[in-house]
């Protein structure tokens, strides 16, 4: 939801949500009165009016997307924290009384956010500190153990409107951490001591060509020596132990020449030095360390940014489990329950541990790994996941697999593993750089042999400056930096991407095959047509569903809470008995009269052919009844929408370019899946294709030589989502294909697909501009090396000059243009 | 030409300094986070209201 949006006045000035008609609340923020879409956005614009905090609304960067939780979910989410295990587990204390927790917080999105909550958190009288990382989403906090508890903590955030949870240190993170702060310190150390090495090093310049005195050459070259040592020693050692274990896999890469260069280079000049004859390189040395460590940085940057994508969905985890006992239910850390022990799941609480169906009739929305949204009914006796939701009444249930073995904890192991290959573009740099290597070896030793024919006492100078000038700085540059620009601008534009080869396929892709459920409609039910009977009013009948619906978990109630959100505080039907029948629909009592809603057969019991309205093409997935005891009420009817940038994003892609066939491949058999095609003017080759069919549609594609973009949501179609060549999975899908695709839409904004593949197209122009110019430059300055005409200045300012001009061009890939 | 024997130990001395600070920056978690530090110096600093306890979260009770 973007800014401008907002502006349109029907959407919640809070969360960019639209305002269900007939509600009608404003808050006064900055000045005005602004629309609010529920009571939840309500009170969260008033608190930071109270809180000298709506500053947060100019500053932010795009609305929430997703309305505040009601204040009254929020505080029976947060029961279980009383348990004294618990707080053991998330809270640490120390001697001085004060507690410190870590949360992991829902719905960050930007600066703006972070400085909200620290203020609000550090207004709450007993909060010592608290610290927000955007980077992992989580708030460090610390109060005084005797003032207050977690729970507070956790409450006070859900008052501004952000969700949280207790968080356990998390390995990967600490290790993620560490790697960035080790890379950075080594990144730094060279850059520092370049500077310094520069002082003397322009001394020497001055020298060469003012005169200078023996006594000072020796000075300055000696301070070289002292301040390049620990240089090499720290900062140039990755790539001395990358190109040894090179070396004895025998496998050509960056790393030797680089560390031929930076090794040759300082044992010849520290030979200059001690000899006292030659020339000294010392700063071509640390100038040499300060560049690539720069291009490892970056290059670890793009790999930690996408590490950091994998392990937002893994927090989904579930974090409790309620086992049952001889004492009775206790409140465990999930992963202290073992095989074999039981525990409770209450409705809306997702499943600690797979397990089986001991007691209880219920109903678990498993989109976790199939992206349906339309939940299982289960029964004693069913297996059900760990990470489902039950969505309908208490499960009692057996625990069959917990912590790692669990069917999550395996995909996920699976998708780590897929994580840590190294992107197609750097291997193919890597194959630039071993022709390279062989080159630039090649060319040394020539040199060498040729000049002790010629004048042996200047072959090892000769030698030393055609390394030196072949240095691959700017080279080894060029990838890394132009892949974190084009990376980082497509982030922030809202496509994610966690595989190297999502860039290159983009920009020679042949054929674009969309997915229907889901990824071009919002592949959630959302009530549509309302047909009322009996002299009701369609507003009367839609607050009895609403109230009805309320306390249910599944789709359809959903669709009626998120547009009726406001209802609560108008309406009070007072309904008593509610009973939800699961697979069937929800029963109450209003003054005597029983009402039921949902499925038709249940709802009016005698099959008197009652048939739903139809109308012209109609777009209705599925009808549900409202009834009661005298008759039928009304009729809901459910659409799934087409997602409103679903036509820009096909034109924008036609318009870029008119050779890229686009596709729709939809397992839906009803014709409205084929008039959705029509209107977006895609081809349809299959229709109500099976998962299989479509996979198999993409490898005849494949075979065929072209190179096929997926676009999907996973749901039920994970293989096909895989099968292409580059797979771009939508926000809202199933977490698993989140996981496992090349990228992901996290705003599920389609028109990027069209920007990215210009993008893409962008970036190959510029690495080939990089590459063509980083091998020039050789060229020009491998003939003054080997000639002996390269003194030390020339190759350090060259060497230089070179590596920013690859680096200035690839920040041209830094920002995203906004047209389409 | 001398002078150089004081300069140069006291620009060494400067570069140790400066590394040790970098050192100490990096290890201490001030570039951990570089997007949301970023931000943070454009923050309006003005004296917190400090607040007792608010119960908003309990008088919220009310309105289920």
């Amino acid at each position: 939801m973007t800014l401008e949006a907002l502006a349109d006045s029907k959407s919640c000035y809070h969360c960019g949500l639209p305002v269900p008609p007939g509600f009608h609340c404003t808050a006064g923020v900055l000045g005005e009165y602004r629309l609010m879409c529920c009571i939840g956005c309500c009170a969260v614009a008033e608190m930071f009016e109270a809180q000298g905090l709506s500053e947060w609304y100019l500053r932010r960067e795009e609305a929430m997307g997703s309305a505040a939780p009601a204040p009254s979910d929020v505080r029976e989410s947060v029961e279980y924290l009383e348990s004294p295990t618990l707080q053991e587990e998330f809270v640490e204390c120390d001697d001085s009384g004060t507690a410190s927790s870590s949360l992991l917080i829902e719905g960050l999105s930007c600066a703006a956010c972070v400085w909200v909550i620290e203020r609000h958190l550090l207004a709450l009288e007993g909060v010592r500190r608290a610290r927000v990382s955007l980077v992992s989403r989580r708030v460090k906090v610390e109060w005084d153990s005797q003032r207050l508890t977690l729970r507070d903590v956790i409450l006070r955030l859900a008052e501004i409107g952000f969700a949280s949870r207790p968080d356990r240190p998390n390995e990967s993170l600490a290790l993620e951490r560490d790697e960035n702060r080790s890379t950075l310190i080594r990144l730094g150390f060279a850059g520092l001591g370049a500077m310094n090495v520069m002082t003397y090093s322009v001394a020497l310049y001055a020298g060469t060509f003012d005169g200078m005195s023996s006594g000072a050459i020796m000075l300055m070259r000696w301070m070289g020596l002292i301040v390049s040592t620990p240089v090499v020693l720290v900062s140039a050692r990755p790539f001395f132990i990358a190109a040894w274990r090179q070396l004895k896999l025998r496998s050509p890469g960056m790393d030797i020449p680089v560390s031929l260069a930076i090794g040759g280079a300082y044992l010849v000049s520290c030979y200059a030095t001690i000899g006292g004859v030659g020339e000294v390189y010392f700063d071509s040395v640390c100038m040499f360390t300060f560049f690539l460590s720069l291009g490892r940085y970056l290059e670890m940057r793009i790999r930690h940014r996408s590490l950091s994508l994998t392990r937002s969905m893994m927090d989904a985890k579930p974090l409790i489990a309620r086992r049952e006992g001889p004492e009775g239910e206790r409140v465990i850390p999930a992963h202290a329950l073992i095989v074999g022990d039981h525990f409770r799941v209450r409705p809306g609480e997702a499943l600690p541990a797979d397990g089986i169906v001991i007691d209880g009739r219920s109903a678990v929305e498993e989109a976790l790994l199939t992206g349906e949204p339309w939940p299982r009914a289960i029964m004693t006796g069913d297996s059900v996941i760990a990470g489902s939701t039950n969505v309908e009444s208490p499960l009692l249930v057996e625990a069959t697999r917990v912590g790692s073995h669990t069917t999550l904890a395996s995909i996920i192991a699976l998708v780590e593993g897929a994580e840590s290959e190294r992107p197609p573009i750097a291997l193919m740099a890597d194959r630039v750089a071993s022709i390279f290597v062989t080159g630039v070896l090649g060319v040394a030793v020539v040199n060498w042999l040729t000049w002790q024919a010629l004048a042996p006492d200047r072959a090892i100078w000769t030698t030393l400056s055609v390394l030196v000038a072949t240095c691959p700085c700017a080279l080894s540059l060029a990838t890394p930096t132009a892949l974190a620009a084009a990376t980082h601008a497509l982030a922030k534009a809202g496509l994610v991407i966690t595989s190297g080869r999502v860039l290159e396929g983009l920009a020679t892709a042949d054929r674009v095959i969309f997915d229907k459920t889901g990824t071009l409609t919002r592949g959630r039910p959302t009530v549509a047509r309302i047909e009322a009977m009996q002299g009701r009013s369609e507003s009367e009948v839609r607050r009895l569903a609403e109230r009805m619906e309320r306390d249910s978990e599944h789709p359809f109630a959903h669709a009626f809470r998120s547009e009726g959100l406001a209802l609560r505080l108008v309406s009070e039907v007072g309904l008593d008995e509610i009973q939800s029948i699961p697979g069937f629909g929800v029963e109450g009592v209003l003054d005597g009269t029983r009402y039921r809603i949902g499925r038709p057969t249940w709802v009016v019991e005698n099959d008197e052919g009652l048939t739903p309205p139809t109308g012209p093409e109609s777009d209705v997935l599925a009808w549900i009844l409202l009834a009661n005891q005298e008759g039928p009420l009304a009729w809901f009817g459910f659409e799934d929408p087409i997602r409103v940038d679903a036509s820009p994003a096909i034109e924008g892609l036609r318009s870029r370019d008119e050779k890229v066939a686009l596709e729709m491949l939809s397992g839906d058999p009803s014709p409205s899946a084929l008039r959705i095609a029509d209107r977006l003017g895609l081809e349809v080759h299959i229709s109500a294709a099976t998962p299989q069919a479509k996979v198999e549609r993409v490898h005849a594609l494949q075979e065929a030589g072209e190179r096929v973009v997926v676009v999907g949501d996973g749901v039920n179609d994970g293989p096909f989502l895989q099968a292409g060549d580059v797979s771009v999975a939508m926000g809202s899908g199933c977490d698993l294909s989140r996981l496992t695709a090349d990228a992901v839409l996290m705003r599920n904004e389609l028109t990027l697909i069209p920007r990215a593949m210009a993008w893409s197209g962008r970036l190959r122009r510029i690495l080939y501009q990089n590459f063509a110019w980083a091998i020039a430059y050789n060229l020009v300055v491998l003939p003054l090396a080997v000639t002996g005409h390269l003194a030390p200045w020339l190759a350090a300012l060259g060497m230089s000059t070179s590596s920013l001009v690859v680096v200035l061009n690839a920040l041209r890939l830094n920002r995203l243009p906004d047209a389409v | 030409m001398t002078i150089l024997l004081l300069l140069i130990p006291i620009g060494i001395g400067l570069l140790i300094a400066a590394i040790s600070a970098f050192v100490w920056a990096v290890r201490s978690g001030q570039f951990d986070d570089l997007e949301g530090e970023g931000e943070r110096i454009l923050f309006d600093d003005e004296p917190l209201a400090r607040h007792d306890h608010l119960d908003i979260s309990d008088s919220w009770k009310d309105m289920k």
